[in-house]
């Protein structure tokens, strides 16, 4: 079964007739491939080839979806590692791939993250920001290795999720000598004024809040400097190459962050391959994959 | 003009067949041109430029100052030039989109019950914002000057009060709403209603005493946490007022966000584009984001029409007030 729409039928059929493998996986990569191939993770690698009968109704349904908003063939591109796809996606025999951040690396260069999925029971990925003291040398996480850090609170906004920042820079409980959770983001600043503590760890809304005076133009934080802004790593993102067309990028997203509405059974297929639970397709930046630039320098 | 590289192939392919004179099964395949006789750029020929209307007033009327960086991201991501026209009111906006010279606009909750009582479903919600902690609502208070004699919503019976606009889902369906919960019928509770056509307006004209109270929207926070963003404490960072000077009664929320509406009458390729590259634009352009007047980490999520039912209700419950009201049938 294949998912074509007018164009497509007619690039796929005059291939056909030409002798040239539509499906074929390690096609060299052309910018003007008239199919879109799609890398999924599978229990073996295989050749792109359309979706199969016997394939899951979600799958289907995701394919279908797909093939008639970007007016185009959809190809399946099994996969039995992310570092396979993420190869496959820089090389261009691919157009996207569900990759991790270990698979990610080695491409950083010629690949980006788009999507990844919203996790319900968690914050999105919103930014976490590091602040210390404006005459406070250090300017980077892996600076204050053996510092003490301050935390807004015990909830999942004014903690978990910024531990969930950290983790994603390769950094845990044991980067930090001593950890102390105020009572609210102010407290955590107030600490780090006091020299109780080196750094505060803030979710960029709660960082805002507590800087924002109601005077006029007033910043409240003047004695202290972000030195590290960034959002959870993503642990599974979609990823193009940087080089697709932007239409192409942004259709593709738009179709995707309406999924979980519109079609929820090709969500539920779709958003399965990065996570157990998710509750919608969220953008990703492009580097949602990698270490920010902060964790060995300064970013800010 | 740019053409998306995975569809060269195929239009030329249906280029190729026409002009060879195709026969028998092949005119099968030329069937599958059908979306033919469109050419290449179709989407972009049939729409030649992109329209927008921005609401100065709906939060911060800065919003409208990274318009240009705005505007350039769009042009980026749709290659078509982009024209973004400022509204004075939800109105304008309203009547831009619904009489299709607007492609898209942002507009509060209360805004697109209204295009949606027009038009129906030419117009749907594609993006609601989503907030900085997760949450997909705000707030709306009621306010009056500290120097005043109210201390309770009661204390302002047969008073002025000053909304925003008809048309607006913090500035005076949801808190009519609430009055009713309460117990009071907004209609013939107050002495006088009036309208300031914006936020910033209505906070400006309770403090020169045209109001005694009026309704504004607040957001960056919950009732609990204390609010940094809305129009009393963005005029209170430019000095134009002192937050003290000013006292909340009542605070009424959550509500559902302002989202992006979008004409369904236009291709749908550039219905998804809209929606891929605005979504996107927290994520890749954080700074052309924040220069609109939009929280640092808050985005954009995918919604449907379904997400605003709660709000075409109301409006349509307070047409019916308005109606017998107008008509003397309000009972107190």
């Amino acid at each position: 079964m294949r998912y074509v729409t007018g164009y497509g039928l007619v690039a796929a059929a005059m291939l056909g007739l030409a002798g040239v493998g539509v499906y074929a996986a390690n096609a060299p990569a052309r910018p003007d491939h008239p199919a879109l191939r799609i890398g999924i993770p599978a229990a073996t690698t295989a050749p792109c080839a359309p979706p199969a009968a016997g394939d899951p109704v979600g799958a289907h349904a995701y394919y279908k979806l797909i093939a008639e908003r970007l007016d185009t063939t959809v190809l399946a591109c099994p996969f039995a590692t992310h570092s396979e796809a993420a190869a496959a996606l820089a090389d261009g025999t691919v157009d996207t791939a569900i990759i991790d951040a270990v698979a990610f690396r080695p491409h950083e260069t010629r690949i980006r993250a788009i999507l990844t999925v919203r996790d319900p029971e968690l914050l999105p990925r919103v930014p976490v920001i590091a602040a210390v003291r404006k005459d406070d040398r250090r300017r980077t996480l892996g600076s204050l290795k053996g510092s003490s850090v301050a935390f807004g609170g015990k909830s999942i906004a004014y903690y978990d999720h910024e531990w969930r920042a950290l983790a994603g820079q390769g950094i845990g409980k044991e980067h930090f000598a001593r950890e102390t959770v105020a009572e609210s983001a102010e407290d955590a600043l107030a600490l780090v004024r006091k020299k109780s503590a080196d750094v505060a760890l803030l979710n960029s809304g709660a960082w805002r809040r507590a800087c924002t005076g109601t005077g006029t133009g007033a910043w409240l934080c003047d004695d202290l400097i972000a030195i590290w802004r960034g959002r959870p790593r993503a642990a599974l993102a979609i990823a193009v190459r940087r080089d697709m067309v932007p239409e192409i990028r942004y259709r593709f997203i738009g179709v995707h962050v309406a999924m979980h509405a519109d079609h929820p059974d090709a969500f539920n297929w779709g958003s399965s391959h990065l996570a157990g639970r998710a509750a919608e397709f969220e953008p990703a930046e492009a580097d949602a994959l990698i270490l920010t630039k902060s964790a060995g320098k300064t970013t800010l | 003009m740019d053409v998306p590289p995975l569809m060269h192939f195929a239009k030329s392919a249906c280029r190729a067949l026409i002009g060879a004179g195709v026969s028998g099964a092949a005119m099968l395949l030329v069937a599958g041109c059908s979306d033919a006789g469109r050419e290449e750029g179709d989407w972009r020929s049939q729409m030649g430029q992109i329209r927008s209307a921005m609401t100065a007033s709906e939060e911060d009327p800065r919003m409208t100052e990274g318009i240009g960086a705005y505007r350039n991201y769009l042009e980026k991501a749709t290659g078509l030039p982009v024209r973004m026209y400022e509204s004075g009111s939800h109105n304008g906006a309203i009547q831009a989109l619904s009489s299709g010279q607007a492609d898209f606009v942002f507009l509060p909750a209360a805004s697109y019950a209204n295009v949606d009582a027009q038009i129906g479903d030419k117009a749907a919600p594609i993006l609601a914002v989503r907030g900085v902690d997760g949450e997909m609502g705000y707030y709306s208070a009621l306010i009056v000057k500290a120097s005043s004699p109210y201390h309770r919503f009661e204390d302002l019976r047969g008073k002025t009060i000053g909304y925003v606009d008809f048309n607006s889902t913090s500035g005076y369906l949801y808190p009519r709403k609430r009055m009713r919960e309460m117990g009071f019928n907004p209609d013939n509770f107050f002495g006088r209603v009036a309208l300031a056509g914006g936020h910033t307006q209505a906070v400006m004209a309770l403090g020169s005493d045209q109001f005694d109270a009026t309704i504004i929207n607040v957001g960056g926070g919950t009732p609990e946490t204390g609010f940094t963003s809305g129009s009393l404490v963005t005029l209170a960072r430019r000095g134009l007022i002192d937050l003290d000077d000013f006292r909340t009664l009542l605070t009424v929320g959550p509500m559902p966000q302002s989202s992006v509406i979008i004409r369904t009458d236009r291709p749908k390729e550039f219905q998804d584009l809209i929606r891929g590259a605005l979504a996107a634009l927290p994520y890749d352009e954080p700074d052309v984001w924040r220069s609109m007047g939009r929280a640092d980490g808050a985005s954009l999520t995918g919604v449907t029409r379904e997400y605003y039912r709660e709000v075409i209700d109301l409006r349509n419950e307070e047409l019916v007030e308005r109606r017998l009201a107008a008509s003397g049938q309000v009972p107190e």
